[in-house]
C-alpha cells in the first residue's frame, strides 16, 4: 500500500498541476450570498429593529385584545387552544433573535462612535418587550440570553428582575436621550426629538409601576405622555407589496376575498348602546359595515352567510341569558366570542375594521363591499403607548390612593376621540358631537352610585382605546378585573381564562432549562393576587 | 479487464502472421445472425491469430487436424476442427452470466464473481422506447433496492430516486449518477418550495434513455469507495451509446438504428363521482365548495323539489337555479351590466345536474419520440464513433403542460500509434418543461396557485367548462362562489405558468497511455453544464396566494450549474504467480461544482397578459451562488487466488472546500470478499450450477452543503417605506455558525449469496446491509433567547438494515416458446437510534407541525401530526359535538407531535415475465408496494366535500366510534358533512394519514420482431414493432375505493421528505406503439 500511497500523491500533485486553482482552492467557507457580522451598520440596524418592534407589540397586542374581546377570538372553543404554544414562537424568535440580538450588536458599533439616541431608543424599545414578555408569559431569559454557543440553554430570570432591569434600561435611556447624541435618519417614533422618547421611556416605566403596585414610584414621575402629539405609535403606509407597509390588520382584513376577520360581537354593542342613549361616535371610525341589514336580525335569514341566522338554530343557554348573542342588527355583523365556526363566503358582508386604527374605511353608511386598497389603504397606525392609556392610568392610581378617577377618565376619553378624529383622510368628527358624548358619558359616570359601577365604565372605555394593541386591556383586567359584565364564551366549558401563555413553542422545546406549563392558571409575578377573571 | 489485454495481445500478433498451410474463410456471427466484427480467431496450441472485420469475415491460414478456437467478449469459445473445407461459418452463444463482465466504479470493469458486493443491471432493451422520457422512471421496478417516486403525472415532473432507503436527513439521499464515466449533475431545482409551487425537473431528464447502452447501479458503500462522498447513496452508472464506442463492442459497419413511437398520455384513474347530489350543505343548497347539497332527484327529502332556490320559486323554472353570476357574484368582481359581453344577462339560468368538470379539464395527449443512432468504426477497428440525435414531444394530460427534448449526442474512439488511445463524448440537450404551477393545496384554496387544488374538487353541480372564467374588462378571475373566494381553474390554465429551458452540454474526453502491456495511466476530464431558463408567472387577478401574487407576478432566473472533473489513475494488472493475481487502480481527482442563480421577480402588473419586466412596479434581485470543491485520492487493489477467491481493498480519501481546516479532510475505506465454491468443491449431484458467497465492509461520508460554518448578516434594500422612500435594514443572521462542524459518517456491512441452479434455469442473488450512519448533521433549532434559531452540529446515530433479492426463472427454454420470470424484492427500513441528550424529534421535512421526524428508536421516515385524543385505553375521545377530539394538550407539553404514520413500504416487489414464441415476445411488469403511510389532502378532500361515490351514502346520521369524556360509548349523532368536513378536514392529522398499499401493472409490452426474410428485399437489417402501456391499471386497496388514488407521490418534492401529499400529484397512463428499425 506505501507504494500506492506514494502513487497517489504523485497523481494528485499532477493534478494539481494539470488543474485551474479554481477547482481545487479548498477554503471556500464564507458564505457569498449574506453579508458577514462585521459590515453591519448601526443605522440599518435601528432601521429594522423599528419596524419589528411594531409589528411585535402588534402581534402580542393581538392576543390581549382577542382574549378580553376587543377583537374577535374564533380559533377554538377552548381558551387553552386558541393561542397554542406554536403560536407565539414568531414574535418570541423576533423579540430575542429578531431584536435583542440586533440590539446587542448595535450598541457595539453605536458605542464606539458614540451614537447614544441609537442605543437610547433600541433600550426603550428592549424594556418594551422585556415587560411584554414577563406580562404574558411570566419568567424569561434575560442574564444568560444571547450568549450565542456559549449558552445554548439560557435559564429563565423572574419575572421581577425581568421588570427591575427593564426599568434600569429605561432610566440609562433617558440617560442617553439626554447626551445629545444624533438621531438616526429614520428615527419612525419621534422623527429626531428626543424629548418624546424621553416622554415615552417614563410612561413605560410609569405602567410599570402601576403593574408593580408602586403608585408613589408611578405618581412620582411627571413628563410623560399626556398629550396625543406625544404617543409613542408607529405609523403604516400604503404600500402593498414589495415591501407591504400597510397596517399588519388592514392587510388580513380588506382582501380579494373580502374580509379576513370577525369583528367581536361584544365591542361592537357596546360602542352601539353608547352612554346615556347616545352611540359612541367613534363607531364609524372603528367599523365599516359593508351590508346594512344582518340577516336574521333585521334582514331575512340566510343560512349561507350568517348559520345562526337560521330559524331553530341552537344557541347554548347561557348566551341567551347575556341577552347578546349571534349578532347585532344595522348590518354590525360580527360574531360572537369564541365562536369557531367554519367560515361561509361572507367576506362582502360582515363588519370590517374600520380607519381607526388599521387604516381601513370611514363608515359613511355607503355599505359597500371593500377589499384590498380601499379605505386608507392600510396607512394606520399601531399604538405603543398613547396619551389617552396614560389618563386611564393615571385614573386606576387615583382609585387605588384613593383619590377621584373622573377628572383622569374623562381626559382618556377625550384624548381618544381626539385621536380618532384627527385621521387625516376620514371626516372630522365635530366638536358638538364629541362634547355631546363627553356629557353622555358623565351622565352615566354620575348616575353610577358605586364605584364598582364607575370602574365599569372606566373598564369599558380604556378597553375601547385598546384596538390594535390590546395589551393594556389584558394587564388591566388581570390587574383590577373590570370590566366584570362581559360577554360569555359559545362554549359553555371554556376552560379557564388564561391568566399567562403558554411558553413558546421554540423557547420549550429548545431550551432545556424550560418545562412547559401543565396549564394557563399561572400568574405573573405582579398578579400573584389578582382577581378571578373569566 | 484481462479479456481486453488477450484482445490486445491478439491485435499485435496478427502483424506478424506468415505461415501458410491452407486458407480457411467464414463468417462469425451471433444467434440472430448478425456478424460480430473483432472476434478473435486463433489456431488452438499456437499464438497464430486474426481478428474478424465488420462483416465478420475472416481469413486464416491453418493446416488440416488443427483447430480454430473463436471468442469473443461476452460470448462463450467455440472451437471447430479444420477439416477437408476452407469455410467455417461458425456462430457464437452468448456467454452466461458466470463470466459476465461488469462496470464497477471508475469504469474498470470486473467478473461479476470477483465482486464482493451487489451490482444491478439493466440493459438497453428494458430502457429504450418507453412513454415517459426520465431515466428513472424508465429504471422504476428494474433493480432491487432502488426507490422511485414520480411527483406526479405531470409530464416533466421531478422524480426522486432512493437507494437502499434514506441514510440521512441533512442532505441529499439522492444517488451520484455518473455518465460515461463523469460526474453528471441530477438535481431538482424546484421552482419555489413545496407550498408555493412544486415544479421543476430532475436534471436527469436531460438524457435521453433511447441513448442509454446499460445502466449499472451501484448499492453500497463498498461499491461507491472510490467515488468517495459523492458515491455515499449509491452510484447510477450510465453507459450511453455514445460512450461505448471501442474495439471489443459489437459496432457495425456504418449501421443505422431508428426508434420511433407514438403513446396516447392521460390521466390514469379519474376519482369516480357520485352523479347523486350537488353543492351545498345539509342536503340544502348553496353556492359553497362542498357538496353537501341537494339531490339531483327532485322527489325524497334531500330531492330538489324543496329547494325554492332550484324548483321554480326563484328562478321561475324548476330544475333550474339563477346563474351564479347574475343572483350571487358581488358587484366588485362583476356589475351587472357587464353580463352581456359574458353572453349572460339577468334572466341566465343555471341548470341543477352533474357537469363532468374533472373530464372537460384534463384531454389525453400524445408523445412522439424519435431517435437515429448511427455507428460504425474505421476498417482496423482504431477509430470508432456513434451519434445519436433523439427528439422528444409530450404533450401532458393537463392542459398547458408540455415537454419537448432535442438531445444529439457524440462519442469516439481512437487508437494512436503511439500506445495513447482517446476518448470523447459530447453530447448537448435542450428540454422545455411546460407546465402550470400545482402549488400545494388543502380542503379549500392553496398557498399559491394549483390548477389541481381548485379543480378536483369542484361541485358535481357546477361545470367550469360552462362557467367563463375572466372578467370581460380586467380579466381577472371570476367564478361561481360568493365573495370569489376561489380560483377559476380555466383562469389558472390561461393566465399563469412555469416554465423551465434547458440547455446542457456534458462530456468527457480521456486519454490513456499504455506503459507497458499491463500498465497504464489515463488521465480524464469531464465537464457538465447546464443552463436553466425558468419562467414562473401569474398575469393580475388571480384570488389564490398572497396579494404580491394577485398583483401579477413575473419571475424570470437563470441557474447555471456546473461540474469540472479531473482525474489520473494509474491502472495495472499482474499475474503475481500460478495462484494470484493482482489488479489495482490508484488516483487522484478534483471536483468542482459551481450553483449560480440570478434573476429578477417583479411584481405588480400594469397591462393585463403583457410578461415583461417594464410592465411591472416593482423587481427584486434573485440571486444564490454556491461554490464546493473537493480534491480525492484513491486507491484499489483487486487480488485473486484460483479463480475462487477474491479480495478488494480500497480507499479513498477526501478534502472538501466548505469546512474549517481541521474538519477537511477524511478517509474512507472498504474491503470486500468473494469465494466461489462451485469452482473449487465437489456439489455432487446437487443441482447447483454456480454459488458465490459474498461481503464486503465499506465506508463513506456525507459532506454538508452551503456554507455552514458561516455567520452572516441579513441586508434588505424593501423592508419598509417611510414617505414613499425605501429603507434599508440589516438583521443579524438566524444561524449559529460552528466552526467545528464536522462531515457525517457511515459504515455499512453488507453480505450477498448469488446462485444458480438447475442447469442454470434458476439463479438468485440476495443481499443483506446494515448501514449506521454516525455523526450525524442536525440543523438543531435553538431557543431564540440564544441569539440564533438553528446551528448544525453533529449528534446522534442512524442504522438502516435491507434485504434485496432478485431471482430469476426459466421456466421455458425452448428453440421457440420460452418464458422467463424475473422477481426483484426490497425491503429496509433506517431507525434513529439517537439524537442527543436533548433533542427528542426533529421535523425534518414538511411543516414543522405536520412532516416527516427524526424520533430516536423510531422510524427515519416516521411521520408527525395532529392526533385524536384517546383515553388510557387507547379508545378515541368525541367531544360534546360528537366529533373527535384533537390531541393538542399532549402536543404542548412534551412540545411534540403525535406519531401519525411511516411512510415507509415493508417491502417493494416487482415481477417481470417474459414470453417469447417465435418473433413474439411480451413483457409484463407488475409491482407491488406493500405497507407504508400517505397523509393525503385528497382523499380527505375529496370525501370531506362528499364528491366522490363514497359518500353517497349520506341522508342518515353517523355515530362516530369512540367514547365520550366520561368514558361512556359515544351516542351522539352528526350528520354527513360533519362527520366528513368536521372530522376529516378539521380534524386531526392521523384522520387523514392512509396505508398506501398499492399494487400496480406498470408496463407491458408485445413486440414482433419482423423476420429477416421479410427484410431481405429492403434497406432494413432488422425491425421489430411493439404495442405498449405503462400504468394500465393500479389499486391501493386501502384507501377510499371511489377516489382511485395513486400513492406514489413525492408531494413535498425531491427531497427527503415522504408520505405527504397536498393535491400535487395524480399518476399518467401511456400506451401506444413503437417501431425500430435498423438499416
Amino acid at each position: 500500500m506505501k507504494t500506492l500511497n506514494k502513487l497517489s500523491i504523485l497523481a494528485l500533485t499532477s493534478l494539481l498541476v494539470l488543474s485551474s486553482c479554481e477547482t481545487t482552492e479548498l477554503d471556500l467557507t464564507s458564505n457569498p450570498n449574506a453579508l458577514s457580522p462585521e459590515q453591519a451598520s448601526a443605522d440599518l440596524f435601528i432601521n429594522n429593529i423599528q419596524e419589528d418592534f411594531a409589528r411585535f407589540v402588534d402581534g402580542m397586542g393581538a392576543v390581549g385584545g382577542r382574549l378580553t374581546r376587543v377583537a374577535h377570538m374564533g380559533g377554538d372553543r377552548l381558551y387553552r387552544d386558541n393561542y397554542g404554544p406554536g403560536s407565539f414562537s414568531g414574535l418570541w424568535s423576533s423579540a430575542y433573535q429578531g431584536m435583542m440580538e440586533d440590539i446587542r450588536v448595535m450598541n457595539v458599533i453605536a458605542e464606539e462612535n458614540g451614537l447614544t439616541y441609537y442605543v437610547g431608543m433600541g433600550q426603550v424599545m428592549q424594556a418594551y418587550i422585556l415587560m411584554t414578555l414577563v406580562d404574558y408569559f411570566g419568567d424569561v431569559p434575560y442574564s444568560e440570553a444571547l450568549k450565542g454557543s456559549e449558552n445554548l440553554n439560557p435559564a429563565a430570570d423572574s419575572g421581577a428582575s425581568v421588570y427591575n432591569a427593564a426599568i434600569a434600561l429605561l432610566d440609562a435611556a433617558i440617560g442617553n436621550f439626554n447626551a445629545g447624541g444624533v438621531a438616526p435618519q429614520y428615527d419612525m417614533y419621534y422623527g429626531g426629538n428626543a424629548a418624546g422618547w424621553v416622554k415615552a421611556a417614563n410612561s413605560i416605566k410609569k405602567r410599570a409601576y402601576l403593574n408593580l403596585g408602586e403608585y408613589s414610584s408611578y405618581s412620582s414621575i411627571t413628563n410623560y405622555i399626556t398629550d396625543n402629539s406625544d404617543d409613542f405609535e408607529f405609523s403604516w403606509g400604503t404600500n402593498e407589496v414589495n415591501p407591504d407597509t400597510r397596517h399588519p390588520i388592514y392587510t388580513y382584513n380588506y382582501t380579494n376575498t373580502g374580509a379576513g376577520d370577525y369583528q367581536p360581537n361584544w365591542m361592537m354593542n357596546l360602542m352601539m348602546q353608547g352612554r346615556n342613549g347616545m352611540r359612541d361616535p367613534r363607531i364609524n371610525y372603528m367599523y365599516y359595515r359593508q351590508v346594512q341589514y344582518t340577516p336574521g336580525k333585521d334582514g331575512p335569514s340566510d343560512e349561507v352567510s350568517l348559520e345562526c341566522s337560521a330559524p331553530g338554530y341552537y344557541i347554548e343557554p347561557h348566551r341567551i341569558a347575556y341577552g347578546l348573542y349571534c349578532n347585532l342588527p344595522e348590518g354590525y355583523w360580527g360574531r360572537d366570542h369564541g365562536n369557531d365556526e367554519g367560515i361561509p363566503p361572507d367576506g362582502f358582508k360582515r363588519t370590517l375594521m374600520g380607519v381607526y386604527p388599521a387604516g381601513g374605511a370611514y363608515d359613511d353608511s355607503s355599505y359597500s363591499a371593500l377589499g384590498n386598497g380601499d379605505g386608507l389603504g392600510g396607512a394606520g397606525i399601531t399604538p405603543v403607548v398613547s396619551a389617552a392609556l396614560m389618563h386611564f392610568l393615571d385614573a386606576e392610581v387615583a382609585v387605588m390612593t384613593g383619590g377621584d378617577p373622573t377628572t383622569s377618565t374623562l381626559a382618556g376619553i377625550t384624548a381618544n376621540l381626539n385621536k380618532v378624529d384627527d385621521i387625516p383622510g376620514a371626516p372630522a368628527m365635530d366638536a358638538a358631537t364629541a362634547d355631546a358624548y363627553i356629557a353622555a358619558f358623565a351622565a352615566d359616570w354620575t348616575a353610577a352610585s358605586t364605584l364598582d359601577a364607575k370602574l365599569e365604565l372606566w373598564a369599558e372605555e380604556l378597553w375601547k382605546t385598546q384596538r390594535g394593541n390590546g395589551t393594556d386591556a389584558y394587564n388591566s383586567y388581570r390587574r383590577n378585573g373590570y370590566p366584570k359584565n362581559l360577554q360569555p364564551t359559545v362554549e359553555p366549558d371554556p376552560g379557564p381564562f388564561p391568566v399567562s401563555m403558554w411558553y413558546p413553542q421554540n423557547y420549550a422545546a429548545n431550551n432545556s432549562n424550560v418545562t412547559q406549563k401543565s396549564d394557563l392558571t399561572g400568574r405573573v409575578f405582579w398578579n400573584t393576587n389578582g382577581p378571578a377573571v373569566d | 479487464m484481462k479479456s481486453l489485454f488477450r484482445l490486445l495481445v491478439v491485435f499485435l500478433l496478427t502483424a506478424q502472421m506468415s505461415f501458410a498451410q491452407k486458407t480457411v474463410t467464414g463468417v462469425v456471427s451471433d444467434s440472430d445472425g448478425l456478424p460480430l466484427p473483432g472476434a478473435t480467431v486463433l489456431v488452438q496450441g499456437t499464438t497464430t491469430g486474426v481478428t474478424t472485420d465488420f462483416d465478420g469475415n475472416f481469413s486464416i491460414n491453418v493446416a488440416e487436424g488443427q483447430t480454430l478456437e473463436f471468442s469473443f467478449v461476452g460470448y462463450e469459445t467455440a472451437a471447430v476442427a479444420v477439416g477437408a473445407g476452407n469455410v467455417i461459418n461458425v456462430t457464437l452463444s452468448l456467454g452466461t452470466q458466470l463470466e459476465e463482465v461488469i462496470v464497477t466504479s471508475l469504469g474498470i470493469t470486473r467478473e461479476k464473481r470477483a465482486l464482493g458486493y451487489a451490482v444491478s443491471e439493466v440493459d438497453n432493451t428494458q430502457i429504450e422506447n418507453r412513454a415517459s422520457g426520465d431515466v428513472a422512471r424508465v429504471l422504476s421496478g428494474k433493480a432491487s433496492g432502488v426507490q422511485v417516486t414520480n411527483q406526479g403525472g405531470i409530464s416533466g415532473s421531478g422524480t426522486s430516486v432512493v437507494i437502499r432507503g434514506l441514510s440521512t436527513f441533512s442532505s441529499s439521499n439522492q444517488p451520484l449518477f455518473v455518465v460515461d464515466g463523469v460526474p453528471f449533475q441530477s438535481d431538482t431545482n424546484a421552482m419555489g418550495s413545496f407550498t408555493s409551487g412544486n415544479n421543476g425537473s430532475s436534471r436527469f431528464l436531460d438524457l435521453d434513455p433511447n441513448n442509454i447502452e446499460s445502466v449499472n447501479v451501484l448499492k453500497g458503500l463498498a461499491a461507491a469507495t472510490l467515488y468517495g462522498s459523492q458515491g455515499r447513496n449509491g452510484v447510477i452508472l450510465i453507459t450511453t451509446k455514445s460512450g461505448t464506442t471501442g474495439a471489443g463492442t459489437r459496432a457495425q459497419k456504418n449501421e443505422v438504428t431508428v426508434n420511433t413511437s407514438y403513446f396516447t398520455n392521460e390521466l390514469a384513474m379519474k376519482p369516480d363521482f357520485q352523479m347523486q347530489y350537488g353543492n351545498g350543505f345539509n342536503q340544502n343548497f348553496g353556492w359553497f365548495f362542498s357538496n353537501w347539497g341537494p339531490s339531483f332527484d327532485e322527489e325524497g327529502p334531500a330531492g330538489w323539489g324543496r329547494q325554492s332556490a332550484i324548483n321554480g320559486t326563484v328562478s321561475g323554472q324548476p330544475g333550474f337555479l339563477k346563474h351564479p353570476y347574475n343572483s350571487n357574484l358581488n358587484a366588485r368582481f362583476l356589475s351587472r351590466d357587464l353580463l352581456p359581453l359574458l353572453g349572460l344577462s339577468m334572466d341566465s339560468l343555471w341548470e341543477w345536474k352533474p357537469y363532468d368538470s374533472v373530464g372537460d379539464l384534463f384531454q389525453p395527449g400524445e408523445i412522439v419520440n424519435t431517435n437515429i443512432n448511427f455507428r460504425g468504426q474505421s476498417d482496423d477497428g482504431k477509430v470508432s464513433y456513434n451519434v445519436n440525435y433523439g427528439n422528444l414531444d409530450d404533450k401532458g394530460f393537463t392542459p398547458g403542460n408540455t415537454l419537448r427534448r432535442n438531445a444529439l449526442s457524440f462519442g469516439g474512439r481512437a487508437v494512436l500509434s503511439n500506445k495513447i488511445t482517446v476518448n470523447g463524448t459530447l453530447n448537448y440537450t435542450a428540454t422545455d418543461f411546460k407546465t402550470p404551477p400545482i402549488a400545494a393545496a388543502y380542503s379549500s384554496g392553496s398557498s399559491d396557485s394549483s390548477l389541481y387544488g381548485n379543480v378536483f374538487y369542484t361541485p358535481r353541480s357546477i361545470g367550469i367548462a360552462q362557467l367563463p372564467y375572466a372578467h370581460p374588462i380586467t380579466g381577472a378571475s371570476i367564478y361561481y362562489r360568493s365573495s370569489n373566494g376561489i380560483q377559476h381553474p380555466l383562469w389558472t390554465v390561461n393566465n399563469t405558468g412555469d416554465a423551465q429551458m434547458t440547455h446542457r452540454v456534458f462530456g468527457g474526453v480521456s486519454a490513456q497511455y499504455d506503459i507497458s502491456d499491463n500498465l497504464n495511466l489515463r488521465y480524464s476530464y469531464g465537464y457538465d453544464v447546464y443552463s436553466e431558463d425558468n419562467t414562473s408567472y401569474q398575469n393580475k387577478g388571480g384570488q389564490d396566494g398572497n396579494l404580491e401574487v394577485q398583483s401579477g407576478l413575473y419571475e424570470k432566473w437563470n441557474n447555471t450549474s456546473t461540474i469540472f472533473n479531473h482525474q489520473v489513475t494509474i491502472n495495472g494488472d499482474f499475474e503475481l504467480d500460478d495462484d494470484w493475481s493482482v489488479t489495482f487502480n490508484a488516483g487522484a481527482e478534483s471536483v468542482g461544482r459551481e450553483y449560480d442563480r440570478n434573476g429578477v421577480r417583479s411584481t405588480g402588473q400594469n397591462v393585463f397578459n403583457v410578461l415583461r419586466h417594464y410592465n411591472f412596479n416593482s423587481q427584486e434581485e434573485i440571486e444564490f451562488y454556491s461554490r464546493r470543491n473537493v480534491l480525492g485520492v484513491f486507491a484499489q487493489a483487486a487480488f485473486d487466488y484460483q479463480d475462487y477467491l477474491y479480495f478488494t481493498l480500497a480507499s479513498r480519501t477526501d478534502w472538501v472546500s466548505n469546512l474549517s481546516e481541521e474538519n477537511r479532510s477524511i478517509t474512507y475505506p472498504s474491503a470486500s470478499i468473494s469465494f466461489v465454491p462451485t469452482s473449487v468443491l465437489d456439489f455432487g449431484n446437487l443441482p447447483i450450477d454456480f454459488l458465490k458467497v459474498r461481503a464486503s465492509y465499506g465506508t463513506s461520508a456525507t459532506y454538508p452543503g452551503g456554507y455552514p460554518i458561516a455567520s452572516t448578516l441579513s441586508l434588505n434594500t424593501k423592508d419598509f417605506k417611510v414617505d414613499g422612500v425605501e429603507v434599508i435594514t440589516n438583521t443579524t443572521g438566524s444561524q449559529l455558525g460552528n466552526t467545528g462542524l464536522k462531515p457525517e459518517l457511515l459504515a455499512e456491512l453488507e453480505f450477498g449469496l448469488e446462485a444458480n441452479l438447475f442447469d442454470n434455469r434458476l439463479s438468485a442473488e440476495i443481499s443483506y446491509f446494515n448501514r449506521q450512519t454516525t455523526d450525524l448533521i442536525i440543523t438543531q433549532p435553538l431557543d431564540p433567547s440564544t441569539g440564533y434559531t438553528s446551528t448544525r452540529t453533529n449528534i446522534g446515530e442512524i442504522s438502516a438494515t435491507g434485504w434485496e433479492v432478485d431471482l430469476n426463472a426459466d421456466w421455458i427454454r425452448g428453440d421457440k416458446f420460452n418464458w422467463n420470470t424475473s422477481v426483484n424484492y426490497t425491503t429496509n427500513q433506517a431507525i434513529v437510534e439517537d439524537l442527543g441528550q436533548n433533542t427528542d424529534q426533529i421535523v425534518y421535512a414538511g411543516f414543522s407541525t405536520r412532516g416527516n421526524a427524526a424520533i430516536p428508536g423510531l422510524p427515519l421516515t416516521s411521520m408527525i401530526g395532529t392526533s385524536v385524543a384517546r383515553d388510557d385505553s387507547g379508545r378515541p375521545l368525541v367531544d360534546a359535538s360528537g366529533s373527535y377530539r384533537t390531541n393538542n394538550d399532549t402536543n404542548y407539553k412534551t412540545n411534540k407531535y403525535a406519531l401519525i404514520g411511516d411512510s415507509n413500504p415493508d417491502f417493494i416487489a416487482n415481477i417481470g415475465n417474459t414470453i417469447t414464441y417465435g418473433n413474439l415476445s411480451l413483457n409484463v411488469l407488475f409491482n407491488a408496494s406493500i405497507g407504508g403511510d400517505m397523509y393525503s389532502s385528497f382523499i380527505m378532500t375529496l370525501l370531506g366535500r362528499g364528491i366522490t361515490t363514497d359518500t353517497l351514502d349520506r341522508e342518515l346520521p353517523y355515530i362516530l366510534p369512540g367514547v365520550l369524556a366520561d368514558g361512556s360509548p359515544n351516542n351522539k349523532m352528526i350528520d354527513n358533512a360533519t362527520t366528513y368536513f368536521g372530522n376529516l378536514i378539521l380534524g386531526g392529522d392521523e384522520l387523514r394519514t392512509w396505508d398506501a398499499s398499492v399494487l400496480r401493472l406498470s408496463e407491458v409490452s408485445l413486440t414482433y420482431d419482423i423476420p429477416s426474410s421479410w427484410l431481405d428485399k429492403t434497406p432494413f437489417g432488422a425491425a421489430s414493432i411493439s404495442a405498449q402501456g405503462f400504468n394500465l391499471w393500479y389499486d391501493a386497496y386501502n384507501t377510499p375505493d371511489g377516489i382511485n388514488y395513486d400513492p406514489n407521490i413525492a408531494g413535498l418534492g425531491v427531497g427527503n421528505g415522504s408520505g405527504f401529499e397536498y393535491f400535487n400529484g395524480v399518476s399518467a397512463r401511456r400506451y401506444g406503439v413503437s417501431l425500430k428499425l435498423t438499416f
